[in-house]
């Protein structure tokens, strides 16, 4: 299978908003080049697995930052598919939610999420913590070398 | 002389006017005497029992034939005896006889005074059985158990005859078998189910007319033309029947006594008739009750679990509701706050001072927003979490607490925090934390303008709890307005003084009262306040 040059960061977030602050807040302090936005867990999941109808190519990012709420597949569900998949479950999640219910909280980590943020509605608090999450994960952080 | 005769006189006046039965024999055994009362009570003439031995009266001593020793059994001058004595028409009844010894003319006579007590053994038996019965009805015994016990109590009392109780089916009108131990197996399924109504044997009658049928002779009577040949064949000849009558009147069934032979009722009869179906009805009414209680019961049982369920299911939805507020209402806001930063960020250079106040007042009240929605989620959560209970290190807590909200306070905030030795406690970790955690933050808060901020924690023992209090050296408050500390929403100062949402203190009551504790506060305006809370004592 061809693997297609990789985003650095997939971004599943259905609220334009949302994701048009995080990228904001990442690329204000040049952590990423790369940052692929898909809208709802489906796509992700087609992205991610090659499937669907677009025929994405398969893609490996260094880093998944996954909403909860999502249309049509959730993020609990989402996050499940990639850590039950060999190819993709070496691949840090990080979910990133507005509700801090502790049911999804437990349910996150029990599917084996890599960080569970709630989002803070304060931008300076939120901008901050994007950016200690990039900084964290993007450069501090020391992945497994690919396999293949 | 005459004293001798006075005292003979009087000798025959208690002998001959006894309510009691007196027989005198020799120490032979054979009569000597006999008064009024004991020849009626046995049947026999004077003349009669002057000529017959008192071995011919008491059942099974006919045999005997050895003179007794009556001086060697009569050791002692006076003597009970319990026996049962025959009448001259062959009938037996039970005795208590009195034994005396006396002398006269140089010879020993014996005075027996007879007590028929067969109505005393009677009622002994009454006793013991009713007694035996009400036990049963106390405990789970079932009522058809208990009916036949009831039959078979009368029948004790009667020996030659046998009962039955009948009961009463509204819906068809008919009579069916509710105890009958001694009537044959046949008898009792050929009458199961009978009509009621007029010339239907004793039974159907007796409830049709719902008042007692005494039918003396089963062969002669028009009532039971139709069950004659049954009748003779189970061997009964004669039956009386009583209604059983509930305590407001309604038809219960029938209590009968049928015998062998043709037979009218004497008082006796009537009386035993009538107590056994007055007993017979406590019993069924006894356990129509327990059965209506039971019922009733089931029927709460029910109810509550409908009930509970509903309940679960509104809980349910609340939960849903909560979720989707802490979800879907702070995304907005977020996006609020976010993009008129973005507009300060990005064009401040386009915005003049007046619109970028309007834009920070934009952000502030998101913010705020933010808190409230945060704050509202967690009062409404505390009613339905969990309380788990583990000892709670006091000192521990607010040491914690303090040193993690101190962090956050502005720099320039010199506080000197006093905590005493606190007495330990028992209550849900994460909610006292909590309410701690408000205390505390508040008289921080509301001592931010305190030069030099005291805060001093203590604890105290009174009426059987322990009561922590938190005293500042802040902003305190009026005590006219006390009342309203507690209340959700409520606030004594405004956003520009000291901020809040007016949740956290009702937040504390609530977990408090959870705990069957109370908060009180104390204050006075500009120069400090102290808040309580009382948790009981471990």
């Amino acid at each position: 299978m061809t693997i297609k040059e990789y985003p650095e960061v997939l971004l599943v977030e259905d609220r334009e908003e949302d994701a048009t602050l995080t990228i904001r807040a990442l690329k204000k302090y040049n952590l990423i080049n790369d940052i692929k936005w898909l809208e709802d867990g489906q796509y992700a999941l087609d992205y991610l697995f090659g499937t669907g109808p677009e025929k994405v190519l398969q893609a490996i990012p260094k880093l998944i930052l996954l909403d909860l709420k999502l249309p049509r597949v959730n993020g609990l569900e989402v996050l499940e598919q990639i850590k039950a998949s060999e190819a993709l479950r070496s691949i840090p999640v990080i979910m990133m939610t507005s509700s801090k219910e502790d049911v999804d909280i437990q349910k996150a980590y029990q599917l084996g999420v890599n960080s569970y943020i709630v989002k803070p509605i304060d931008f300076m608090s939120f901008a901050d913590c994007v950016k200690q999450l990039g900084m964290y994960w993007l450069m501090l952080n020391q992945p497994p070398k690919p396999t293949q | 002389m005459r004293n001798c005769r006075r005292g003979q006189e009087q000798y025959i006046a208690y002998f001959e006017d006894n309510s009691d039965g007196i027989l005198v024999h020799d120490d032979q055994g054979n009569l000597t005497d006999a008064n009024i009362e004991a020849c009626r009570v046995l049947g026999y003439t004077k003349e009669e029992l002057l000529r017959m031995n008192i071995a011919e009266l008491e059942v099974g001593l006919e045999i005997i034939t050895t003179q007794t020793d009556w001086a060697g059994f009569l050791k002692e001058n006076s003597l009970i005896l319990q026996r049962d004595f025959r009448k001259k028409d062959g009938a037996t009844f039970p005795v208590e006889i009195h034994y005396r010894s006396f002398d006269k003319d140089g010879s020993a006579l014996y005075e027996c005074t007879i007590k028929d007590v067969t109505e005393r053994n009677l009622l002994r038996i009454r006793e013991r059985n009713r007694a035996h019965i009400l036990e049963q009805l106390a405990g789970d015994i079932d009522i058809f158990t208990i009916m036949r016990s009831i039959v078979q109590s009368i029948e004790e009392e009667d020996a030659t005859s046998i009962c039955t109780i009948l009961l009463y089916d509204k819906a068809t009108n008919t009579l069916g078998t509710g105890a009958a131990p001694n009537m044959p197996d046949f008898y009792n399924e050929a009458i199961d189910g009978i009509s009621v109504g007029d010339g239907i044997g004793s039974c159907g009658s007796a409830a049709f007319f719902k008042k007692l049928i005494c039918v003396d002779n089963i062969g002669t009577h028009p009532y039971w033309v139709d069950f004659k040949e049954l009748a003779f064949k189970a061997g009964v000849q004669s039956c009386w029947s009583q209604p059983i009558l509930s305590s407001t009147n309604e038809m219960v069934g029938t209590f009968a006594i049928y015998h062998r032979e043709p037979r009218t009722p004497n008082e006796t009869d009537l009386a035993r008739i009538a107590y056994g179906a007055r007993f017979a009805n406590l019993a069924i009414e006894n356990r129509r009750i327990r059965a209506e209680i039971l019922e009733h019961k089931n029927h709460l049982e029910q109810l509550v679990a409908e009930r509970t369920e509903a309940l679960i299911h509104a809980n349910e939805e609340l939960e849903a509701f909560s979720y989707s507020v802490s979800h879907d209402l702070r995304a907005p806001l977020r996006a609020i706050a976010g993009f008129s930063n973005i507009m300060l960020e990005d064009y401040s250079d386009k915005l003049d001072a007046d619109g970028q106040k309007t834009l920070n007042t934009i952000v502030h009240n998101a913010l705020r927003m933010g808190m409230l929605i945060d704050d509202i989620l967690s009062f409404s959560k505390l009613s339905r979490a969990e309380k788990i209970n583990t000892s709670l290190d006091m000192k521990s807590i607010f040491r914690n607490v303090f040193d993690e909200l101190i962090r956050q306070e502005p720099a320039g905030h010199k506080v000197v925090f006093e905590l005493g030795e606190l007495t330990p406690s028992i209550g849900d970790q994460a909610m006292i934390t909590q309410v701690v955690t408000n205390f505390i933050s508040n008289a921080l808060k509301y001592s931010r303008n305190t030069a030099e901020t005291k805060i001093i924690v203590t604890s105290t023992i009174a009426n059987g709890s322990t009561i922590y209090a938190v005293k500042d050296n802040g902003a305190g408050f009026d005590e006219k307005y006390r009342n309203k500390l507690f209340k959700i929403f409520s606030r004594l100062h405004n956003d520009k003084e000291f901020e809040g949402t007016g949740i956290g203190l009702s937040i504390v009551k609530k977990v408090i009262e959870r705990h069957g504790g109370a908060v009180t506060a104390e204050g006075v305006l500009g120069e400090g306040a102290t808040f309580s809370f009382s948790l009981p004592i471990v």
